[in-house]
């Protein structure tokens, strides 16, 4: 059920609907229920996973909880719940890559026969609610919240239907009270930021992402050899404003539909692209799991506590592993790796001190088109099908041909067409240094706002609707 | 036991500012659809094509039965068969050839502007290329506005595989701006965007053959053979000669295995046209659509073979 269908949008206006009527037990309950049809709604056996983790999680936090009042750490129910949940992580994600690479080194050493594979569908959104109910363990055993007393608060809190496939992974710090205690009504401000949120991420989805993926997906389709430089270099443009438009799409229309329902979601983008450095990029783009790898991953590798070496190693671990989240490929390690690499030199000259503090605007606009363009260039590796492919677009973009032909034009005409009118509006909102100031203006300005995202959403949908990239993860 | 809250709230969105902005968007788009409505024959041939149909099936019905030909198709159909040639040979010829149709919208058309009217020809010839009489071409929200008639809506939400086409079938049929959006791109694209022209069609193909791609042809055969064989009933049913007839391309190319074996185990005549002599890739305006001349070639053929083997 994708936020893109119409399947969703009549599920949620039935959910709405009965939600409004019933009191807070009730829409727990009523919330368990429908996250778990939303759910499995993509295959039913799923949902045997989320119930395991959920489970493992809750028990877990009680029993550390229990353990530390009675003097002790209570590490071994800390571990259980790491072992769960990486496990069926490893399990469902990792276990045919790694069984496939070990057994390619066994076929270099002359051993042809290697281990035996298994082929596991991937679960949807596996990753994300894996590392929310990770988030919930450890910050019990650090004392940072308490564990839930409910079984079903915590059921909804892991299940929540509208993060719940692709984030923003939320801290049980933030969500679990919302669940836990009565959430506000519906009254005008909440639906104006619902419907904002709403409007904005459709028309980043439907909109932005799915016709730049129609750009991207016929460059990246190509054979190497037949791309010249310019299609390669329009193909990464496209896929940065694509991978960009859906995933910030998606979480926009996650925080929207939540905002309906009472919740408050935390904002996971906030225009990454006009980042100036990259440790300004990663304050600005999936902002739930660059905190999360923080929090939960550099700090407790010791951060930058241990000299500059140490902050360089866990920088790196950190935005490997990173890599190695979105998916079991080598073209996901090395985009984590080249940004890891690219955060510790930046560390290493300076960058980190100098904050995010604005220059002239001369300054800072050579700085932004550096920062996308290198991040375009991480974006190559992260889409392309294998390593070979990389490589080979790289080359091509580095040492030509570059051919240029009407078709080319087409193609950047349309993404004029499609990304001016975004870009113009988030430069707007960045001046304004407030991610929901068209909130502040009249209703006729809104409301000829929304008929244009409306009109765009009418006539200029891609003719392919694309499921949400983040999904794979 | 859960309690019913009471909701006070109830109605604030009509007296609020954001009420307003939804009333607005509400009336924007109730003024387009009117707005479409009154002038889309004008904004497309397509459409004006549909408005003359219930005019075709009247000329197809008083004409004289025998001999009468309807030709059914897309727009491979409507510029590739010389419609003057055509009427010259059988006198009573009448077309029927949607836009981006094949053979879901070509079913239920045929049953509601022509079968269900009293129109029914001699012989009914469907034009294809390959992939037109397996139904993953399906735009429900196009069947719901112009091509399913009342008494078929039924079976055809029955025929429809999930809750999306489902969705778009009723949106389609409530309102044309919704049936008609997707005309919209090419139209405001092809006039005022450059190096669309060369652009869309590469965009175009790559989604389909990505969906191809992803899908497999055995799965897109296997969920696709419904509306061949409502087409091939309601022409039984009917009474009419169905004729399938493989319109030239710039590749060759086969129709799909399950598709042939319908046609052969209901005694369908394939006329195949698909590798004329005198057809090269200069036939073709676009790479996909014939040109004056390709047309010209290809009807011959098809008189000869329909004329030397009646």
């Amino acid at each position: 059920m994708l936020f893109n269908s119409y399947t969703f949008w009549i599920f949620f206006a039935v959910v709405a609907l009965v939600y409004r009527f019933l009191d807070h037990r009730g829409r727990n309950h009523f919330l368990l229920l429908s996250s778990y049809v939303f759910y499995g709604y993509w295959d039913w056996r799923f949902l045997t996973l989320i119930a395991f983790s959920t489970v493992v999680d809750f028990v877990a936090g009680r029993r550390i909880a229990r353990s530390q009042a009675s003097g002790s750490l209570g590490r071994e129910w800390l571990l259980a719940s790491l072992i769960a949940n990486l496990g069926l992580l490893a399990v469902f994600k990792y276990f045919g890559f790694f069984v496939s690479e070990f057994n390619t080194l066994l076929a270099a050493f002359g051993w042809e026969k290697g281990l035996p594979g298994v082929e596991l569908i991937l679960p949807v959104g596996i990753s994300f609610y894996t590392f929310q109910t990770l988030s919930y363990t450890i910050d019990v055993y650090q004392g940072k919240t308490r564990p839930a007393q409910n079984p079903i608060d915590f059921a909804v809190y892991v299940s929540f239907f509208p993060q719940l496939v692709a984030g923003p992974i939320e801290r049980s710090s933030h969500l679990l009270p919302q669940v836990v205690e009565p959430r506000p009504k519906l009254d005008e401000a909440r639906f104006r930021e619902g419907l904002y949120l709403v409007m904005g991420g459709l028309f980043r989805k439907v909109v932005i992402a799915d016709n730049m993926a129609m750009i991207a997906n016929q460059i990246f389709s190509r054979p190497t050899e037949q791309l010249s430089g310019a299609e390669v270099l329009i193909g990464v443009y496209a896929f940065a404003f694509q991978i960009y438009g859906d995933f910030s799409g998606y979480s926009s229309i996650a925080q929207g539909t939540a905002k309906w329902l009472g919740f408050d979601l935390m904002d996971n983008f906030r225009h990454p692209y006009f980042a100036r450095s990259p440790r300004e990029f990663w304050q600005r783009w999936h902002i739930s799991l660059s905190t999360w790898l923080r929090d939960y991953l550099y700090i407790p590798l010791g951060g930058n506590r241990k000299g500059s070496w140490f902050t360089y190693r866990n920088l790196m671990i950190t935005m490997v592993l990173g890599g190695l989240w979105h998916g079991a490929a080598w073209t996901f390690v090395i985009w984590g790796a080249i940004h890891g690499i690219w955060l510790a030199l930046h560390r290493g000259l300076g960058g980190a001190r100098g904050g995010s503090r604005q220059e002239n605007r001369m300054v800072d606009g050579i700085k932004i088109v550096v920062t996308f363009h290198l991040v375009c260039l991480t974006w190559l590796f992260f889409r392309a099908e294998n390593l070979e492919q990389a490589l080979g677009m790289l080359e091509v973009l580095f040492a030509g041909p570059w051919v240029w032909n009407e078709a080319l034009t087409g193609f950047l005409v349309l993404m004029g067409f499609f990304l001016i009118p975004l870009l113009v509006f988030e430069i707007w909102l960045e001046r304004r240094e407030n991610l929901y100031s068209l909130n502040e203006l009249g209703w006729v300005s809104r409301g000829a706002v929304y008929l244009f995202i409306l009109l765009m959403l009418l006539f200029f949908g891609a003719p392919e609707r694309q499921e949400f990239i983040y999904f794979r993860f | 036991m859960y309690t019913i809250t009471s909701n006070k709230a109830t109605g604030f969105l009509w007296k609020t500012r954001e009420g307003k902005v939804v009333l607005f968007l509400l009336l924007a788009l109730l003024l387009l659809e009117i707005g479409a409505r009154s002038f889309e024959e004008r904004l497309s041939a397509d459409l004006a094509h549909f408005s003359e149909l219930p005019q075709a099936a009247d000329r197809l019905r008083e004409g004289s039965r025998d001999g009468s030909v309807l030709v059914i198709g897309n727009s491979l159909a409507r510029e590739g068969i010389d419609t003057e040639r055509m009427r010259e040979a059988f006198g009573n010829v009448e077309f029927f050839h949607p836009d981006g149709s094949s053979v879901v919208e070509w079913s239920w058309g045929l049953r509601r502007y022509f079968l269900s009217q009293g129109s029914i020809p001699d012989r009914i010839l469907v034009i294809t290329a390959r992939s037109h009489l397996v139904d993953h071409v399906v735009a429900p929200e196009k069947l719901g506005a112009y091509l399913v008639g009342d008494e078929n809506i039924g079976s055809a939400l029955e025929s429809l595989d999930n809750h999306e086409a489902t969705a778009r079938f009723l949106l389609g049929r409530v309102s044309h701006l919704f049936a008609n959006r997707s005309r919209v791109r090419p139209l405001i694209g092809y006039r005022f965007l450059p190096g669309f022209e060369e652009a869309w069609p590469l965009l175009a193909s790559a989604g389909m053959e990505a969906q191809l791609a992803i899908e497999g042809e055995e799965a897109l055969v296997s969920r696709s053979l419904v509306a061949l064989p409502r087409l091939v009933a309601f022409a039984k049913k009917s009474g009419s000669e169905l004729i399938v007839v493989k319109i030239p391309m710039v590749a060759d190319y086969d129709l799909p295995d399950d598709v042939v074996e319908i046609l052969e185990s209901n005694e369908i005549r394939l006329i195949d046209l698909s590798d004329l002599d005198g057809i090269s890739e200069s036939s073709f305006r676009d790479g996909y659509h014939l040109n004056r001349e390709g047309a010209s070639i290809t009807t011959k053929a098809l008189l000869d073979a329909l004329v030397n083997t009646p």
